[in-house]
């Protein structure tokens, strides 16, 4: 058994990390699409449908950080889908895919560190990969 | 992981490198931005090169 700590999980946009990254999850969905009738002898069926999957994530804010709030602002006016990885290069597994930039956030708050978060919205297939 | 600084001052699509910033890149990152001559490596994770070594003996 080998247990991954959360804090080697990275989040990668264009394969920059992210400097000063405080959390970063992924969350994939399939639709099912309900077949139930009368021959389904009372029990719901379902085939599965499309697949989606978005991804967020903070960082504290560092204005001359070569991946972090400028950098995705940037991204986020352009409109224009972004590669992005998340995983942890020590173990070398990867999820990956692309995806646009859907929802920014910046907050200021007294007696506390200035901080960013971000939302993708995965655009085609999302991979597990060993990319480093 | 690997750590690249940044030699020449480039625009890598909407962003701004400029000479000297030193940042966290993944392998074909670091590939790319070293042919392009507009960075050098600066320490590669042991773990990494380990796994890299391993590959190549196999």
């Amino acid at each position: 058994m080998a247990y991954v700590k959360g804090d080697n999980i990275r989040f990668y946009n264009g394969g920059v990390a992210f400097t000063l990254e405080m959390e970063v999850s992924i969350s994939a969905s399939l639709d099912t699409i309900e077949t139930t009738d009368k021959d389904s002898a009372g029990w719901k069926t379902f085939i599965s449908g499309d697949k989606g999957w978005t991804c967020s994530g903070s960082a504290n804010l560092d204005w001359l950080a070569a991946e972090n709030i400028t950098q995705t602002y940037a991204d986020f006016v352009a409109g224009t889908a972004v590669a992005i990885d998340v995983g942890s290069s020590t173990n070398s597994k990867f999820y990956s895919g692309n995806g646009i930039i859907n929802s920014f956030s910046f907050e200021g708050p007294r007696n506390g560190l200035a901080t960013f978060s971000f939302e993708v919205q995965g655009t085609g297939a999302l991979t597990e990969g060993t990319t480093t | 992981m690997i750590t690249i600084r940044i030699t020449k001052n480039y625009k890598d699509g909407n962003r701004y490198r400029l000479k000297g910033q030193e940042f966290d890149v993944l392998t074909w990152k670091a590939d790319e931005l070293i042919k392009l001559k507009v960075a050098e490596l600066v320490k590669k994770d042991i773990e990494t090169t380990m796994k890299k070594e391993d590959k190549e003996t196999r």
